[in-house]
């Protein structure tokens, strides 16, 4: 290879490596400005007490915010609601999310049809379905008490989305309501990994219905379980606009979640350096799970 | 498993798929019917013609989701590409970061989203509608369209260098074009997830005339319009069907982007 070639190289390297950056200008601009900006001024605001309005008015209080936060009842009851729906909105989720795409499975008459009536949720907007069991649940004309009346159950009847006994649980089913749909796109993808040969296979050993279930379905399913459960957790953790707009926190804070808490205390109550305290938290959480999300799928691709 | 299923084992499967299919069609139901509930198909018009701002805000949501849309696909592609077959150092530390960062929800950022909007004059302008969000989306779009980019060889990119052209080349004559398919599943998902945002015009929006459809129905839940739930289902009815129409629409050609774009909100 003479010198003159040895140059063409080099340069042609070195273009490669300017359109590389090039390609990612636009990108890295936009998160830069919004995202990794962002990052760095909630970090630093939330050693600080301010309104959020006058940055002269912004006070160092070191670690004190965080210490509100991991002291305070408020964000205690935050991070219990926020967990039980966790709880039961994966768990559940994933239950009907599979038991449905093994039903839609064998596609007797009418599975395209129910499929897309439970996907249709997902495709809608949380305002549309929170005003659509808005109306369900409401405590004079709403469906759910017309229903316990004609059952004559009119001791069940109660102000659901008002109750502090009841509001959280009404969260969480209109929240499986809306994602279920979403798991049962998981598993139906998953199931198709399944080839035919090996249930014919299970039918030949003699296998029945749950022992193929248990043995076989369920194993091989591991990584679309972990995708549900990962995409399940980090939902939770952003929950904001079901709560906000079912409940707003309420009847009396039984429903805060840390995203109500951290928009109440921002856009309500001028506490940018405490609600900032509250996003690092959430950010933490977030940026964990999607740790754990990318092993998972290196894993599989390896696997 | 699946084959030889009995008789009964069917009707079994028919009454449960029916039974969920029951629960789920009726709060559907509730609405549609009720939008049509006392003067018929005139809460309809009288949604129009009444002085709310209804037909500004379908424009805005129309807007805004096609210029996010817009942004995400010209944005994301190029950068997907980068990842996918340019070589250049940092380029892995770089995707690993931008992927970390895609679960976390832009309410985390909002003050300094509030400070940046402020500094610059945005808020409530369509810019700062556009744009924050788009970008808390780029992460998903990336992974759709960089996975697409790594199913094709880098052979193609050789092809065009021997012919003369660049990287640019490359990708917008060769490789854009046939990333159809995952460029269609983040086009759909990305203006699905944008049509109902309810997050960013909360954020971002402060009168009528800016707001999109999800902020319409809390507005007119809130206002004296509240007064008539009929007109509030028949503004639920209609924003119900553009991301209803264009998922039933192009549901086949969504193949497994579908579950790789539902990473919420």
């Amino acid at each position: 290879m003479n010198r003159k070639d040895k140059t063409s190289l080099s340069q042609m390297k070195k273009a490669e490596i300017i359109s590389g950056y090039l390609f990612l200008a636009p990108v890295l601009a936009l998160m830069g400005l919004f995202v990794f900006y962002g990052l760095f001024y909630v970090v630093r605001l939330s050693f600080y007490k301010w309104d959020g309005f006058n940055t002269a008015t912004m006070v160092f209080r070191g670690l004190k915010n965080y210490r509100v936060l991991f002291s305070d009842p408020l964000s205690l009851k935050a991070l219990i609601n926020v967990l039980v729906f966790m709880l039961f909105t994966v768990t559940i989720q994933m239950f009907l999310g599979l038991c449905v795409a093994l039903l839609l499975r064998p596609r007797l008459a009418g599975s395209r049809f129910y499929k897309a009536v439970f996907y249709i949720p997902v495709a809608l907007s949380t305002a549309v379905i929170a005003r659509t069991f808005m109306g369900l649940f409401e405590p004079n004309f709403g469906v759910l008490n017309a229903a316990l009346k004609y059952l004559q159950q009119e001791s069940l009847i109660r102000a659901w989305l008002g109750d502090p006994d009841t509001a959280l649980w009404c969260i969480i089913f209109t929240n499986i309501f809306q994602w279920m749909g979403a798991q049962m796109v998981f598993y139906i993808a998953g199931l198709t990994t399944i080839g035919d040969e090996i249930f014919e296979a299970a039918q030949i050993d003699g296998a029945g219905f749950w022992s193929t279930l248990v043995n076989i379905v369920w194993p091989s399913l591991w990584s679309t379980h972990t995708t549900v459960i990962v995409l399940g957790m980090v939902g939770a953790i952003k929950t904001f606009d079901i709560v906000w707009l079912l409940t707003g926190g309420g009847p009396g804070n039984a429903t805060q979640f840390p995203a109500t808490l951290l928009y109440q205390a921002v856009a309500q109550n001028s506490q940018a350096g405490y609600g900032a305290s509250i996003s690092v938290v959430m950010i933490a959480l977030s940026v964990a799970l999607s740790a754990v999300q990318i092993s998972f799928n290196k894993r599989k691709q390896e696997g | 498993m699946f084959k030889n299923i009995s008789f009964m084992g069917k009707v079994v499967i028919q009454f449960i798929l029916g039974l969920l299919g029951i629960v789920y069609i009726i709060p559907l139901a509730n609405v549609i019917i009720s939008s049509f509930g006392g003067s018929g198909i005139g809460n309809y018009t009288y949604l129009f013609t009444s002085g709310f701002p209804i037909a500004r805000m379908i424009f805005n949501s129309f807007f805004v989701s096609i210029i996010q849309v817009s942004v995400i696909v010209a944005v994301a592609s190029p950068a997907a590409f980068a990842f996918s077959k340019i070589r250049f150092p940092g380029r892995d530390i770089i995707f690993m970061v931008i992927m970390l960062t895609m679960s976390i929800s832009m309410l985390c950022f909002i003050t300094p989203l509030f400070q940046t909007m402020k500094a610059l004059g945005w808020m409530n302008t369509y810019q700062a509608m556009i744009l924050p969000a788009s970008t808390f989306w780029m992460p998903v779009a990336i992974l759709i369209l960089k996975n697409y980019y790594d199913s094709l060889g880098r052979e193609l990119l050789e092809a065009t260098t021997i012919e003369g052209g660049g990287f640019f080349t490359a990708w917008l004559r060769v490789y854009a074009p046939i990333s159809k398919p995952a460029t269609v599943n983040v086009i759909v998902l990305a203006f699905i997830n944008s049509w109902n945002d309810y997050l960013n015009p909360l954020l971002f929006s402060r009168t009528d005339d800016m707001r999109t459809l999800p902020m319409a129905v809390v507005s007119l839940t809130s206002s004296i319009y509240g007064a008539r739930p009929e007109v509030v289902f028949a503004c639920l009815v209609i924003m119900a069907v553009p991301s209803v129409l264009v998922y039933l629409l192009l549901q086949n050609q969504l193949g497994e982007g579908m579950t790789a774009g539902s990473v919420k909100g």
